[in-house]
């Protein structure tokens, strides 16, 4: 297995165990796919980062629609917000930045740099292939998808 | 356990991570709460509770912030007398497990590992009070 699938296949572990930690919120991977070969979800949030590691040195997104994302929050703060105000949209890079972290420990590495995630509200994610690889997850509250850019060669 | 009118700060730069810390503490019936968004301005909220002759009495806070770090703001609550026993749990992802001797060598109370549980979050107060409860 390639350094790379290592790191996807961890990645893919800790995004599990963060929705159900932090979430209470089991989740399942469905079968992937190349973005744009399936009609597009309308995302309203995106947590981004573009990370540098040993195995993988691009970016990752995690994107919801706005009722999977307002479930998720609902279970986080362990009740509905009142309205979905800006200030609680840093919720989706918050997750991201764990399941990174936790990508990183069991792969027992270090970033090579500090990074932070960012928000993207909207459908707005330009994307500059169209080899990006999707990975849907599926949960009670629906599904969110995670994109990873591809490498230079359009590898994953 | 920590009296419900203990005074708490709670530091993080994500605004969602602070909410979830601060439904935690309201799950355990404490609600004289106040967030900072970084070290810096919980350092300067820190030293106006003293001036106020109302020091807090329990410091929550994130270890990876973009301005002034956890473990810096440990290192500063540490080194004033007036707060150097003041209870500290620190809030850190499990890559930064081996910076973890630094904060022990600091004299962080306890440390907590992201992503953690409501029962996680109740047994890490439980053991700072505890720990708090022996100075």
């Amino acid at each position: 297995m390639s350094e790379m699938s290592t790191f996807i296949l961890a990645f893919l572990k800790s995004v599990q165990r963060t929705l159900q930690v932090t979430c209470s919120m089991p989740a399942s991977p469905g079968k992937p796919f190349v973005k744009g070969t399936r009609p597009q979800t309308p995302v309203a949030l995106t947590g981004s980062s573009d990370i540098m590691s040993g195995a993988y040195s691009r970016q990752i997104r995690i994107c919801f629609t706005m009722p999977m994302y307002e479930a998720i929050l609902s279970n986080m703060l362990g009740q509905k917000p009142d309205s979905m105000c800006s200030d609680l949209e840093d919720g989706a890079a918050a997750l991201l930045n764990i399941m990174l972290e936790q990508t990183h420990l069991s792969l027992n590495q270090v970033p090579k740099h500090s990074w932070r995630s960012r928000v993207i509200k909207g459908d707005t994610v330009a994307s500059d292939s169209s080899h990006t690889l999707v990975i849907p997850f599926k949960t009670q509250a629906g599904e969110i998808q995670i994109e990873f850019e591809p490498g230079v060669q359009g590898e994953i | 356990m920590f009296p419900e009118n203990t005074k708490v700060l709670v530091v993080d730069d994500m605004n969602t991570m602070r909410k979830i810390i601060r439904k935690h503490l309201l799950g355990l019936g404490l609600k004289n709460i106040t967030e900072s968004d970084d070290g810096s301005t919980a350092w300067e909220e820190i030293e106006k509770g003293l001036t106020l002759k109302q020091p807090y009495e329990l410091i929550i806070s994130d270890w990876n912030m973009p301005i002034l770090k956890g473990i810096d703001l440990l290192k500063k609550v540490r080194e004033k007398l007036e707060t150097t026993q003041v209870p500290f749990l620190l809030v850190t992802a499990e890559a930064e497990l081996t910076q973890i001797s630094e904060a022990i060598v600091a004299g962080v109370t306890d440390y907590m590992v992201k992503p953690f549980s409501t029962e996680i979050f109740v047994n890490k107060l439980t053991n700072v009070w505890n720990k708090a409860g022996q100075k």
